[in-house]
């Protein structure tokens, strides 16, 4: 059972990791945060409708509504009377507050519950199966394993086609590929995903795997494939680790996996050097340092045997710094041997004049 | 119907969502004309961890001292959105989707931790993702209308301020005041209305009303000051109507009715200034 359940999270991982780079790509990150909670709606609806929360017309309704969401945003942004970003907030809650009120309100103490909502029900999975082949299988591995696959399939056929209409639409326009077909095809893609994993994981963990592991990976890699590869690798990674964790100390194993791939996103974020916060500071150091030393070696070079200017006792004063400052540079100036105190003197070695004639371009 | 409005409880909920509602239009208009609306969303979300971590230390339910972690909380998400967002090529959209995930999964961990405890103030806490208007008590409506207060305060003492600051940040550069106190004012006079409207509304559903009355407002007037006044108005309507509403009818989520209300009146603004503007070409 333990096996099947980490089966069906490695599944659910890749579909959602390999969907999401694409919407990272593309800059609709939050478009996820609508269809995942919006898909609701669909699986309700079609509860009532059917009665059965096996019914295939679930998933079908389900990602129709993911597609309703997306289609309703682009028209409210089309209308040219709202942003973008106020018409996911508009959208979303009326599809939402309509999906909590229903379920309070008629489907009260039947399967869906608000929780679930949220959290999906992991743990639960390997208890309703379907027989196929004489084999005894778990629904969400079933399904899961079906949109991984479309999902695998969907890439490899369309690779070109969401590579240049994710990078460049006018190149896209020019030579024919139909922008406006890709992306149909593509929300299709993460709103089925959404619906199957929504189950299973939960909105926000639908979230986390479909963007966190993709922007890890966007920071370090700018080949598209690369960027895919890192994606699977952070994003499975990140779900093993995390269900560990949570298997370990018997927590929210949705809770841990997003920490966990929030996490995976600081550090990488935090240990690459063209995103370091850390490395950036360092290097500011490093230059401002570097700077300093060559000013006072300029300043000997200009003044060489000025008693005045290049004092032990007046240098100081000369360049305008603090002592403290000034000696600690000296310090470290000497024991590179660029210069060294002769007469209360300082004076630049051979090593010093030639680092500084080159510094000076002379 | 008379007889609803002479029970205290029904009073406490109905000025206590009323006057949050329009708290939440009028310092929402700041953040949709400034095309950040969504920045509350990920924010509410974030508000959740602060919340439990404040109970698990208590073990009880304090609404001032939850105010107070959802508030350094919400602060700790908006960090983390200006260093990814200062450091990194991710654009606003994906960094919000990261630090939604990121402190919204902590907060579920945390309360799957603190449900080992077997609290009977754990129930407490799960309302606060849903909501539950219910529960407001006399010292939740104070707060709130402490909160509005200020809102009011920020409006009436920088108003000239807020505007420049929102449509020419540079303007507002050269005029001499920093914007970067601008920026941490609204951000906490948003946060805390945020974080008072938590318990009536939800964590997930709470930004809907910084958003709605603000973009249906936007559809009525170009004046700023009638911008902000028209939503604070559609907040309070849409408050007070879903109040009554749930009341009335059996088993009705109060705060999602209130968000179901406002969704609606925004939907219902932007087709009628949809069509003005048709019949106007």
């Amino acid at each position: 059972m333990q096996q099947e359940i980490i089966l069906i999270l490695i599944l659910t991982t890749i579909s959602c990791a390999l969907t999401g780079s694409f919407l990272v790509l593309r800059k609709m990150s939050m478009i996820t945060d609508a269809i995942s909670h919006t898909v609701l709606l669909g699986i309700i609806i079609a509860y009532f409708v059917t009665r059965d929360l096996n019914s295939p017309l679930l998933f079908i309704l389900a990602t129709l509504f993911g597609l309703i969401t997306v289609w309703l945003v682009e028209l409210i942004v089309k209308t040219k009377r709202v942003k973008e970003d106020a018409s996911i907030g508009i959208i979303f809650p009326l599809f939402f507050s309509l999906s909590i009120i229903l379920i309070t309100k008629y489907a009260h103490h039947v399967h869906i519950d608000k929780d679930v909502v949220l959290l999906g029900q992991l743990v639960l999975t390997p208890l309703s199966r379907v027989t196929l082949f004489g084999y005894s299988f778990p629904v969400a591995l079933v399904s899961s394993t079906l949109i991984t696959i479309i999902n695998v399939i969907f890439i490899i056929i369309f690779y070109k086609e969401l590579k240049i209409t994710s990078f460049d639409k006018e190149y896209s326009k020019l030579i024919g590929i139909s922008n406006t077909l890709i992306s149909f095809l593509l929300m299709s893609l993460v709103s089925s995903t959404a619906v199957m994993s929504f189950d299973i994981v939960g909105a926000i963990l639908v979230i986390s795997l479909m963007i966190v592991p993709a922007s890890s990976a966007y920071l370090i890699t700018k080949k598209l494939v690369m960027m895919i590869v890192l994606t699977l690798l952070f994003a499975v990674s990140g779900s093993l680790i995390g269900y560990a964790i949570a298997y370990y100390f018997d927590i929210s194993v949705t809770g841990v996996i997003s920490v966990v791939n929030g996490i995976i996103f600081i550090v990488v974020m935090l240990l690459n050097a063209e995103s370091s916060v850390i490395y950036k500071y360092g290097l500011k150091k490093f230059k401002k340092k570097k700077f300093e030393q060559q000013l006072i070696l300029i300043h000997i070079y200009n003044h060489e045997k000025d008693f005045e200017e290049l004092g032990v006792e007046t240098i100081n004063l000369h360049l305008n710094w603090p002592r403290k400052k000034l000696e600690k540079h000296i310090l470290d100036l000497t024991k590179n041997e660029m210069l060294y105190k002769n007469n209360t003197m300082y004076h630049l070695t051979t090593k010093g004049k030639k680092y500084i004639t080159k510094v000076l371009n002379k | 119907m008379l007889e609803l409005f002479k029970q205290y409880n029904f009073l406490l909920v109905l000025v206590g969502v009323t006057v949050f509602s329009a708290s939440a239009g009028a310092i929402g208009v700041i953040s949709v004309l400034r095309r950040q609306s969504l920045i509350g969303d990920a924010i509410s979300h974030a508000t959740l961890p602060g919340i439990v971590i404040v109970f698990m230390l208590l073990q009880t339910k304090n609404s001032f001292l939850f105010l107070v972690g959802a508030i350094i909380a919400g602060i700790f998400a908006y960090l983390l959105i200006l260093l990814i967002n200062n450091n990194t090529k991710i654009d606003l959209d994906t960094t919000l989707a990261i630090t939604l995930t990121f402190f919204f999964g902590l907060g579920m961990m945390l309360l799957s931790i603190s449900s080992k405890s077997k609290n009977a103030a754990q129930a407490g806490i799960q309302e606060y993702i849903f909501g539950s208007a219910a529960t407001i008590n006399q010292m939740d409506v104070i707060m709130i209308v402490i909160t509005s207060i200020i809102v009011l305060c920020v409006y009436l003492f920088l108003y000239k301020e807020i505007k420049i600051f929102i449509f020419d940040e540079l303007q507002a550069i050269l005029s001499g005041f920093e914007p970067k106190i601008m920026h941490i004012i609204i951000l906490i006079s948003s946060l805390i209305v945020i974080s008072v409207g938590i318990q009536s509304v939800g964590v997930i559903l709470v930004s809907a009303m910084l958003i709605g009355p603000g973009v249906s407002a936007l559809q009525w007037s170009k004046k700023f000051h009638v911008v902000v006044i028209l939503s604070a108005i559609f907040g309070a309507i849409s408050g007070f109507t879903g109040v009554l509403l749930s009341s009335y009818v059996d088993k009705l989520p109060t705060g999602s009715t209130v968000v179901f209300i406002m969704s609606i009146i925004t939907v219902v603004s932007i087709l009628i200034s949809r069509l003005k503007f048709k019949k106007e070409k």
